[in-house]
């Protein structure tokens, strides 16, 4: 995996949990095939979600800080 | 759980589905914790180096392991358990014992339950793992190994004399390499003889365990679950550092930074001790430790970090260190009880304020500024890690 680390604007669905849907990266849009793994961290008080997500042909990792409201593009796998 | 991080990366990355993977830790020094099923076809074994690994499986994959899954995903099997029974142990981060005398019924009995509980965990992470029941955790951990991978064995108390006559007594859970060799030496090699060996044999050869060793052949383990966490004896932390050090202003930074570790959990959880214990490991592995007594109660990093340092005047190093350890024990939970002299009020007040950022902020974010440039955030789940109470330390 290589160390991303950039802000993404991401739509998601917060029903019945947290699921990206689509991401904007690098100026092209991605859309989540799988959600294959989610866990969850602590920083403080917030929690962040993690996503390992794939669009069918690279694997990504996403984090949603629950005080901040950030979205991450963490890791990428090509 | 069934090699359970390579199992969670597997699961995590498609791609790594059906491959021989090892995962292994970020530091320079790191080792395989685990690898996948394909791996061990290819005799990749755990504590094995990268270069032991690749000689015998030359297309193994090395997956670096995101310590925060796995505590995550074993934080989330024990709800998983306690839906099946009140009574759980979380005994390490990737096993756990359920009493579920009192509950199988419910579900269809101890079968079904098995069936229920393997499905559950397999539809919420996708990993597979085996089920192990007996009539206590002797033989319901015999039982789980036993059937690995992706298993389940029921033994029934009417099978196990059957079960442990010609089993090797390495088998059972607790008997390591060193008891079997004396063992051995006493003609002793399966659990079915080590059963009918006269106690008074065992007990002179191994002291009071004798009697636990027959007991343990005969299949009898009167081992309660641990459900509550019990009271620490101490708090303690140990890294194995980037690269062997002989500095001593290396040492002091590394022994700053385990000592701050130790006294915020001690503090995290209302604890204070009076003994500080420094754990050497020279880089040919001779490992020894050294403590101190205080003259009161502490969970001040400051002053155990000075006990550190005052046992580490007493020691001529003979060699680089290659492991460094601090410990705080003889605890004692804290009293509240007022501080007199407005020194230590202050030091009180200022360890006070960084906890409260760092609980807010999250681990590290304020803290001494001579062993920030070289901060060793723990990165090793340890044997004892538990998903609460003082036993859970914040792994990376």
């Amino acid at each position: 995996m290589t160390y991303i680390g950039e802000k993404v604007n991401v739509l998601a669905s917060f029903t019945g949990g947290i699921r990206p849907i689509k991401f904007k990266w690098s100026g092209r849009l991605v859309t989540v095939k799988e959600v294959t793994y989610t866990w969850k961290s602590r920083e403080g008080q917030a929690s962040v979600h993690h996503f390992s997500v794939t669009d069918g042909t690279s694997l990504y990792e996403l984090s949603f800080h629950t005080q901040s409201l950030v979205w991450k593009l963490e890791n990428l796998e090509a | 759980m069934d090699a359970f991080f390579a199992s969670v990366e597997q699961q995590s990355n498609p791609r790594l589905r059906g491959q021989p993977i090892a995962v292994i830790g970020s530091g320079g020094r790191t080792v395989i914790t685990t690898s996948s099923y394909e791996a061990r076809q290819f005799n990749v074994k755990t504590g094995m180096n990268i270069y032991e690994a690749k000689k015998v499986c030359p297309h193994l994959i090395f997956v670096v392991g995101d310590n925060t899954k796995y505590t995550h995903t074993c934080a989330e099997l024990g709800k998983i358990y306690t839906g099946f029974t009140p009574h759980v142990e979380i005994y390490s981060v990737d096993e756990a014992f359920l009493d579920v005398t009192g509950t199988h019924r419910l579900f269809g009995g101890i079968e079904a339950m098995g069936k229920i509980l393997k499905e559950l965990i397999r539809e919420s992470f996708g990993i597979n793992c085996t089920i192990g029941v007996g009539p206590n955790i002797l033989i319901a951990k015999l039982a789980s190994d036993l059937a690995k991978p992706d298993g389940f064995m029921w033994v029934t108390p009417n099978r196990v004399a059957s079960l442990l006559e010609d089993l090797p007594v390495k088998k059972l859970w607790g008997i390591g390499r060193h008891t079997e060799k004396k063992l051995e030496a006493m003609g002793i090699t399966t659990c079915g003889e080590l059963g009918r060996a006269p106690v008074s044999i065992l007990r002179r050869r191994f002291g009071f365990i004798g009697e636990l060793l027959k007991a343990m052949g005969m299949g009898i383990c009167e081992r309660p679950l641990v459900i509550h966490e019990e009271e620490p004896k101490s708090i303690g932390h140990g890294m194995t550092l980037p690269r062997d050090i002989y500095e001593r202003e290396q040492i002091e930074m590394y022994a700053l930074q385990l000592s701050e570790m130790v006294g915020r959990r001690a503090r995290k959880h209302g604890y204070a001790g009076r003994k500080v214990s420094l754990t050497i490991r020279y880089a040919d592995f001779h490992t020894f430790t050294k403590q101190t007594t205080l003259p009161s109660y502490t969970n001040d990093t400051h002053v155990i970090y000075r006990s550190a340092l005052s046992i580490l005047d007493t020691i001529r190093l003979r060699d680089r260190i290659r492991l460094l350890g601090v410990r705080l024990s003889h605890l004692e939970k804290e009293n509240g009880q007022m501080v007199l002299f407005d020194e230590m009020r202050r030091r009180r007040a200022l360890l006070e304020a960084v906890d409260e950022v760092n609980d807010r902020f999250g681990e590290y974010n304020l803290t001494w500024a001579s062993y920030r440039r070289k901060l060793e955030i723990p990165r090793v789940i340890s044997p004892a890690w538990r998903p609460g109470g003082v036993k859970n330390i914040d792994v990376r």
